[in-house]
């Protein structure tokens, strides 16, 4: 079950999805492209509903889906010849640009190739006819690290038109840190949170002190471990606690930066039991 | 979807020269023999019950929708396109056989087997037809589960076994049996063999694909072609 969802995306912007597994990500994503049908409600793209039946729309949106999916039996060059036909802004240099950098086998056939290297294919599908939109299900799954970085230094390069959005899924957190820049945290099929990540890391801290009595539970408080007067809480609005603490008389308070990879694990470890103002 | 019809018939270049093969030798062996069309008719017709249920289910195929989908196509297209095979292989097979027996009678065919290979293309497309309908249906219910479960026990085997023993029965109620005098042979014989019967069937199954494309606009889901949905 998914929804209700209501988001709106600005150019050049790279939207996050975080969630556990079974949130809604890969649904949500379908549902964009058309893959799957909304129950209720309305998806528009670029203004103009995802109507199956007019879809100039899709013309404007690169798709990389959780699982790739080609004429098996053609070669790598054959798929992106066949596809190539359905949209008119193709570039054929262009994705033999991307085959070189991504060192994709371009004369091996589709059922060949290895998961990283359909990933691969998937995304020079998606990229090559320069989309506004981008849809990437977790594209580096199943990549090496030196082809991740690759992958992630051409979405940059995508984005510098500003022009451009992206909306990212995937559960390699350091990607998140560098290519996003709002997160949405999706459970259960729903929008828990959705927050600009530079937002993300400056309300989140990861505060210590000493403080001799049973500390009243506070708002904005993820997580609290206590070692005899020693405190450490994790929380989402650190200016409110630091206030508070001052005026409980706390002493050797001292506050630390948390990555967007330690912030994320926290809300999606704490499901919905996290309390995020 | 021309082009996605010139990519299937590139993609299946070996399949085809198989088929066609086959179909070829069978076709030249009645026009030189004679009088083995309502043989030819039923192996087609078997091979294609057999065949079309197994290429729907061949896995890249059953997947290659996913792909198909998120291309601008509109599902309307897609729709015709998975119709297209089942209309175009067997009328071509027909008009072979019909091509074929005009060689061995030498020109002299009566008019009532233009009815007879019409009632076997009709009765082929209400089969196939009826099918695809089970299965398209079964991806326009909800993702939720009494719609699905209705769908899964109820909808979709019903309209399968419908189609595998109605498409089986109807077709071998149209063969010519002179010799088995029981009710519904002799009628439902009697009622194909005119031009109203034979055109009726054919009409009647094109009605059926073309709702088949209706209803695959109205899919919930193309994640997949084609499933078991138990």
């Amino acid at each position: 079950m998914l929804g209700p969802i209501n988001l709106d995306l600005e150019p050049g912007t790279v939207l996050g999805l975080v969630g556990p597994n079974g949130a809604g990500k890969t649904t949500f994503l379908q549902c964009l492209i058309g893959l799957l049908r909304a129950d209720l409600g309305e998806i528009t793209v670029f203004g103009r509903p995802n109507d199956p039946n007019h879809p100039e729309w899709k013309l404007d949106i690169g798709y990389v889906g959780d699982i790739p999916v080609f004429w098996e039996c053609w070669t790598a060059a054959k798929n992106l010849q066949f596809v190539s036909q359905f949209y008119p802004d193709w570039s054929h240099k262009k994705a033999s640009e991307l085959a070189d950098r991504f060192q994709l086998p371009l004369k091996k056939r589709a059922k060949d190739l290895s998961t990283g290297n359909r990933i691969k294919l998937s995304l020079i599908i998606a990229l090559a006819h320069s989309p506004k939109l981008l849809l990437l299900d977790e594209p580096t799954s199943g990549m090496d690290p030196v082809v991740r970085v690759e992958v992630l230094d051409v979405l940059f390069e995508i984005l510098e038109t500003g022009d451009r959005a992206i909306i990212y899924t995937t559960h390699i957190l350091p990607e998140i840190s560098r290519l996003v820049d709002e997160l949405v945290f999706l459970d259960n099929g729903q929008i828990r949170l959705r927050v600009n990540k530079e937002d993300l890391v400056n309300r989140w801290r990861k505060i210590t002190f000493r403080y001799g009595r049973d500390v009243i539970p506070f708002q904005s408080v993820v997580s609290h471990r206590r070692e005899g007067n020693d405190h450490q809480v994790i929380s989402s609005d650190f200016p409110m606690i630091l206030d508070q603490l001052r005026e409980l008389g706390a002493e050797n308070i001292q506050d630390n930066y948390m990555s967007i990879e330690e912030i994320t694990v926290q809300i999606l470890k704490g499901g919905r039991n996290v309390e995020i103002n | 979807m021309w082009k996605l019809i010139k990519a299937d018939s590139e993609y299946n270049v070996i399949p085809n020269c198989i088929l066609m093969s086959i179909i070829l030798g069978l076709v030249i062996s009645n026009s030189i023999l004679g009088g083995m069309e309502e043989t030819i008719a039923i192996i087609m017709f078997i091979a294609a019950m057999i065949f079309g249920g197994g290429m729907a289910s061949e896995s890249a195929k059953n997947k290659r929708i996913r792909m198909l989908s998120t291309l601008p196509l509109s599902a309307r297209e897609l729709g015709l396109y998975y119709q297209w095979g089942t209309v175009t292989v067997w009328t071509l097979c027909m008009a072979l056989l019909f091509i074929s027996s005009l060689i061995s009678q030498r020109g002299n065919l009566g008019l009532e087997y233009v009815w007879w290979i019409l009632t076997r293309i009709g009765c082929l497309f209400i089969f196939a037809g009826c099918m695809d309908l089970a299965n398209n249906l079964f991806f326009c219910v909800r993702e939720k589960k009494p719609d699905k479960i209705v769908m899964a026990w109820i909808i979709y085997p019903s309209l399968s076994i419908a189609a595998v023993i109605g498409g089986l029965l109807l077709y071998f109620f149209t063969i010519s049996l002179d010799d088995k005098p029981y009710w519904p042979f002799i009628t439902i014989n009697e009622f194909v063999s005119t031009f109203h019967g034979s055109f009726g069937l054919l009409l009647f199954g094109l009605i059926i694909l073309a709702l088949n494309v209706y209803v695959y606009e109205w899919r919930r889901s193309y994640l997949e072609e084609f499933t078991l949905p138990v």
